[in-house]
Formats: C-alpha cells, sequence, structure tokens
C-alpha cells in the first residue's frame, strides 16, 4: 500500500535550484536511505514531505492526511532532526509528552506513561527528569526519536540524524532506528552511514543535483551501482 | 482633518522645534563627554571609593526617580539656594544632570569593552595610564558609544517634551498652546507628532548606519594588531 | 537651611495616597502591555506581510514619539473621536500602549534569538506555527525577555509621573500641588524621590529574585 507519493517536486532557493523534478513513493512499512553529495537536495527533500520547506512545483501526498490540513500531515509524519532540537528548558520525559498533550489531548498522566514507555524503548529508562544539557548527544538524539514517536506517525522521517554525534554515541543511535524500522515503521532516511543504508534500508536512493538519480536494494546500490555519480561517490564515501 | 490649517500649525511649530532640538543637542554635547570621562573614570576605581559612591550615588537617583522629578528638583531647588537661571539652562541642566547619569553606564561599558591587550601593548611601549586613555582607549571606546549615544540623542529628544511642565516654549509646549487656543486638538497632534517622529525616527536611521560604517572599521583594533 | 521634619510628615500621608495611585496605574497598564505585547510580537513573527508592516509601522510611530504626546493624544484627541476617558484610564491605555510596544520589541528579538531549530522541531511534531510560539518558544525565552521587561516596567513607572499633566493625583501631580501650595520644597521633593526610589527600587529587586527562580 502506498504510503507517501511524491510528483514532480522542484524547488529553487533564490538561483540555486535545490530540487528539480523529484519522484518517489514509498509503501507502508518500506525504509528508504537517501544518500549523496552535499547540496544535492536530501534535505530540502523531506523538508518538503512535512512541509517545513514549501516546494515551487509539484505534490506530495501522504496517505491519510487530506491535502491542504497542515496538521494531520505533521501528526502523521514525524521527524528527527540533525541538531536535535529538543527544547532546553524541558526534562526529557516533558520534551516527549508536550506534545501529545497539547496536541492529541491525552491527561499529563496519559502522556506522561506514553513517555516513559518510549523512553525505555529507546534505552534511556531512567533518564526522564534529565534536561537536555545534562543529556550526551546520542542520548539527546534519542529522546528527539521518543518525541517524534509520542505522536504515533504512520512515517518517520530523519534529516542526518547521527551527523553532529560524537563517532562512540552514533551506534546507539542507529540501533534505535534499526529496531524501529524492525518493528515495521515507515522511514526515509538522509545519511552518510552506509553500513546502517546495507543493514537496515529495503532501497536506497542517490541524489545528485537536485534529481534521484539512482535507486536499488542495497546489494544492487552497492555492488552494482546503477549510475556512474553513484560509482564515484561510493568510491569516494567507502574507499578510504 | 484640514491640511491647510495643519500646514499653518506646522509653520508655527517650526521655531519651537528648533529650541527643542538646542536643547537635546546641548544636552548631548556635554553630558557625553561628561559621561565618558566619569565612566572611564568609574572604570578604574574600587567600588569604596568616595568618588565611585558619589558618581554611583548620582546614577542611582537619576535611574531611579522620572525625569521630571530631577527637573523639579532642579527648578524648585536652585531658587531656594539663591540661584535664579534663566529656564533655558535651567532646562538644559536638568538634561544634562540626567542623560549623564546614563551616559555614565555607557562610557564604562564601552571603556571596559575595549580589549585589554590595548592597554598592555600601550604600557609595554611606555606609555602611562593618562597617556594611554588618551591616545587609545577612549578613542576606542567612542566608537564603540556612537550607537548607545544616538540612542541617547533620541531620549533626549524625548525627555525635552517635559519640559514643557515648567513652561519652556520647546515643541510640546507650543503645540499645546496652540491646541487649547483653538481646540483643534486631533488635527495639533498629529502635526506635533510627525515632526517628532521624523527628527527621532531620523536620528536613529542616521546611528544604524554611523554604526555600520564604524564597526567596519573599527573591526581592526579587536584583531590585535597592535601587539607585538 | 534646616530639614522641616514637621511639614514631612504632615505632607506624607498624601504622597502615600499618591504613591498609590501610581501603583495602580502602573500595574494595569502593566497589565494592558502584557496583553498586548505577545499579540503584536506574534504579528510581527508570524503574520501575513500586511499585517507584519501595518504592526511595524505602528510600534515605529510609537517608538519615535514622546510619551508625552501619547498621553496628550488618548487625553484630547480620542474624545474628538468618540472614545472619552477618565485622565486615569487615558493614562492606562496609554501608558499601556507604549509599555506593549517596547515589551513587544523585545518578545520578538527574544523568540528570534533562540534560532530556527526549536521552532522547526514544534513544527514538526504538529504545533500551529502560533502554538509553536506561544507554548513552545515564549517560555523558553522568558529568561532572555524578564531582565530587559523589568526595566520597561521601571520605565511605566518613571512615565506615570507624565500623568500628572492630566491631572491623575499619583506622587509627581500631588507633591507638584502641593510645593505649589505651601511653598515648602524641599521635604516634599525628598518625599517624592524617595518613593520612586522604593517603588523602582523593589521593583528591580523583584525581578533580580524572579530571574534567580527562572535561572533554576
Amino acid at each position: 500500500m502506498t504510503l507517501l507519493t511524491v510528483r514532480g517536486l522542484g524547488k529553487r532557493f533564490g538561483s540555486f535550484t535545490a530540487l528539480d523534478g523529484v519522484d518517489l513513493d514509498l509503501s507502508r512499512g518500506e525504509r528508504l536511505v537517501i544518500c549523496g553529495p552535499s547540496g544535492s537536495g536530501k534535505s530540502t527533500l523531506i523538508r518538503c514531505i512535512n512541509r517545513l520547506e514549501e516546494p515551487d512545483i509539484g505534490t506530495v501526498v501522504v496517505e491519510g492526511a487530506p491535502a491542504g490540513d497542515l496538521q494531520a500531515l505533521r501528526r502523521r509524519v514525524g521527524m528527527v532532526f540533525q541538531q536535535f532540537n529538543l527544547f532546553p528548558n524541558l526534562t526529557a520525559r516533558e520534551n516527549i509528552a508536550i506534545a501529545p498533550r497539547k496536541l492529541l489531548g491525552l491527561s499529563r498522566a496519559e502522556a506522561d506513561a506514553r513517555a516513559e514507555t518510549l523512553l525505555d524503548r529507546v534505552q534511556l529508562a531512567g533518564h526522564a527528569d534529565k534536561l537536555p544539557s545534562g543529556l550526551s548527544g546520542g542520548q539527546q538524539q534519542r529522546v528527539a526519536i521518543a518525541r517524534a514517536l509520542a505522536m504515533e506517525p504512520v512515517l518517520m522521517l530523519f534529516d542526518e540524524p547521527t551527523s553532529a554525534l560524537d563517532p562512540e554515541t552514533i551506534r546507539e543511535v542507529l540501533d534505535v532506528m534499526v529496531e524501529l524500522g524492525q518493528g515495521g515503521m515507515s522511514m526515509i532516511v538522509v545519511t552518510h552511514e552506509m553500513g546502517f543504508a546495507r543493514r537496515a534500508a529495503d532501497r536506497i536512493g542517490f541524489m545528485d543535483q537536485g534529481r534521484i538519480v539512482a535507486m536499488a536494494p542495497p546489494r544492487e546500490f552497492f555492488d552494482a551501482p546503477p549510475h556512474p555519480r553513484l560509482v564515484r561517490f561510493l568510491d569516494n564515501i567507502l574507499g578510504h | 482633518m484640514d491640511p491647510m490649517f495643519m500646514g499653518q500649525v506646522m509653520v508655527r511649530l517650526l521655531p519651537p522645534l528648533g529650541l527643542t532640538m538646542i536643547l537635546s543637542i546641548t544636552a548631548l554635547a556635554i553630558a557625553t563627554p561628561l559621561g565618558l570621562a566619569l565612566g572611564a573614570r568609574r572604570a578604574e576605581l574600587p567600588d569604596r571609593h568616595p568618588a565611585a559612591r558619589a558618581i554611583d550615588a548620582w546614577v542611582f537617583f537619576v535611574r531611579g526617580t522620572p525625569i521630571l522629578i530631577q527637573i523639579f528638583a532642579i527648578y524648585f531647588l536652585l531658587p531656594k539656594l539663591g540661584l535664579q537661571l534663566p529656564l533655558f539652562i535651567m532646562g538644559v541642566g536638568a538634561l544634562v544632570l540626567n542623560s549623564a547619569g546614563y551616559q555614565i553606564e555607557i562610557g564604562r561599558s564601552a571603556v571596559q569593552s575595549v580589549p585589554q591587550g590595548q592597554w598592555e601593548a600601550a604600557a609595554a611601549l611606555g606609555f602611562d595610564r593618562r597617556a594611554t586613555l588618551r591616545q587609545f582607549i577612549l578613542p576606542q571606546a567612542a566608537r564603540r558609544m556612537v550607537g548607545p549615544v544616538m540612542n541617547e540623542l533620541s531620549q533626549l529628544i524625548k525627555a525635552s517634551s517635559v519640559l514643557s511642565v515648567i513652561t519652556l516654549f520647546e515643541l510640546h509646549k507650543a503645540a499645546e498652546s496652540i491646541s487649547s487656543a483653538n481646540l483643534r486638538f486631533s488635527e495639533v497632534i498629529v502635526v506635533e507628532g510627525f515632526l517628532y517622529f521624523i527628527f527621532i525616527f531620523g536620528v536613529s536611521l542616521i546611528a544604524s548606519v554611523l554604526e555600520r560604517r564604524l564597526s567596519a572599521a573599527g573591526a581592526l583594533a579587536d584583531s590585535g594588531s597592535f601587539a607585538r | 537651611m534646616s530639614f522641616d521634619w514637621a511639614a514631612f510628615f504632615e505632607y506624607l500621608p498624601r504622597l502615600i495616597r499618591a504613591a498609590g495611585v501610581t501603583l495602580q496605574v502602573s500595574l494595569l497598564s502593566l497589565g494592558l502591555a502584557c496583553l498586548l505585547a505577545p499579540a503584536l510580537a506574534l504579528a510581527r513573527l508570524l503574520g501575513p506581510a500586511p499585517l507584519r508592516a501595518i504592526v511595524q509601522a505602528f510600534i515605529e510611530v510609537i517608538r519615535g514619539l514622546p510619551p508625552l504626546v501619547v498621553i496628550a493624544f488618548c487625553y484630547f484627541a480620542l474624545p474628538k473621536l468618540g472614545v472619552v476617558l477618565s485622565g486615569f484610564w487615558c493614562g492606562v491605555l496609554a501608558l499601556g500602549v507604549v509599555g506593549a510596544v517596547y515589551a513587544a520589541e523585545i518578545i520578538r528579538s527574544a523568540i528570534e534569538s533562540l534560532g530556527k531549530g526549536q521552532f522547526e522541531a514544534a513544527l514538526a511534531l504538529g504545533f500551529a506555527r502560533w502554538r509553536a510560539v506561544l507554548e513552545i518558544l515564549l517560555p523558553q525565552a522568558m529568561r532572555r525577555i524578564l531582565p530587559p521587561l523589568t526595566n520597561e516596567f521601571a520605565n511605566l513607572i518613571k512615565a506615570s509621573s507624565l500623568l500628572s499633566v492630566i491631572s491623575v493625583h499619583e506622587i509627581s501631580q500631588v507633591g507638584q500641588s502641593l510645593i505649589f501650595e505651601t511653598f515648602v520644597v524641599i521635604e516634599i521633593l525628598v518625599q517624592m524621590a524617595v518613593l520612586y526610589l522604593i517603588i523602582i527600587g523593589g521593583v528591580t529587586m523583584l525581578s533580580r529574585r524572579l530571574e534567580r527562580g527562572l535561572g533554576a
């Protein structure tokens, strides 16, 4: 079943073309990784999906969210940011509970309970009362994942979730993401972590200059890259 | 709203507007060097020093009371002490008293924001404290003060309106007397407001332009090009 | 010249009552400002371009006028437009609007200084833009807002002295009439100054305590 349909997406920033006609379909339960050189439009693409950026042309349709209802869209789609963007004055528990409480109408008790369950799930039970400043980068990102999950989205977007992390903490975040995917969550992950892509992706897309120029399952993607630009990219990123 | 009438009002208000500007600019011209000098002095004094205490008391009084009270202090007290000064002088005096109180803080923080390295470089070259201040520190501090001082000018123009209470014939008093004569309050206030606005807004525009130009030029000092 | 303590105590009760009026006017206009300011800040941050322009123009105009002119407008010009308020309520309105305008700028720049990240995180969770600003960003910005805001409140209290020109019986008006009636100068001036220093000093102390509470 198609969860996400993107057609003809285009976006320019001044004279710079970030997206140059992108088409994409995502099925329920599918895990898509998107990679590419910087400036290729990866972040812009997923930010257009939850409308943090407004596309200039093209359509984005998320199943179950009628066009024009921005809030409904954002409740079905969760996002995890490169810079975590936790709310600094709220504890981990409060960060996770605030949106369900204020937007879904859960009572404080219900929201807190949900937060505790999610903290457990991301291996952070016991850190509920800590402020973001008291957590490591990897811990903060896991709280951010829990915060997005608290809204019970059908699709999770990850915008370079580990790029701002110390190498030691990258693993703990990726593990959470792998487990999430194995549990059936539909996800699109923009990342350079090729190990993760190989392990956890159903398909990998390669973007260059605003277009998806290659899309294939991991085996084919790495062993028989279907596009010369991709060949060069993989050489650079894998061949140290 | 009768444009002809408003035009006439504007013409009649120009001389009092001139008085407003003279009052404000004179007060600024006196209060700014005073503030800078006292601020620089205060920056070097330990808190317990009597001069420091006196300066702090002045600032405390000026910031903790309305300017109207400070105007009253000069207007009512000086005659009691035997001083009969012209209204204009008392007006400028009150504005200076007030503005210097705020500019001491501006001056102090401007002096303290000049990097320590500047003092050390000058000392290493053999300059004494007074010469260092005069040659190197105060000029740099002055550059940092432009924005706040222009803002202070805006504040002075606004504060000058309060001098209307002691019947000094500046812009607000003049507008008040015109409108109480012909009762056409709205139109007179619009003209008065317009005149105040173009000057106050104009000053803040000049301030931003000056600040931008000076910060481009002044960037040199922070990069430590002085020291060897 | 010696200090006339008898005169001092004779006029003290009247001035203390006037201080009560000063406080009333200041607190009411603070209340009005606290209601108006977030609305103005929201309009500036999130509104459609025409609204943003109008609000910005309004803010620039009020900031570009002496408070006395705003007060005079409320007292003399508004009645011609059909709005007749007593001196006291003109004062509340005028000071409330002026306070709101300065507070709105403080709020707006504090929220902008928080950076886009948290705003986007709130949006991504599904908060509408105005709710993201009010319920996520504003509480976070409080620590940056409170010090300048308390300074503005102190300015408001000082501006209340200007209401003496529209016969509101606050400290400056009562003090000034007393001086004219009785020719007692120093004793009354001292009382006025001390009353203001106490009120404004109290506000400053309260704000420091509040700041410490927020910093926890």
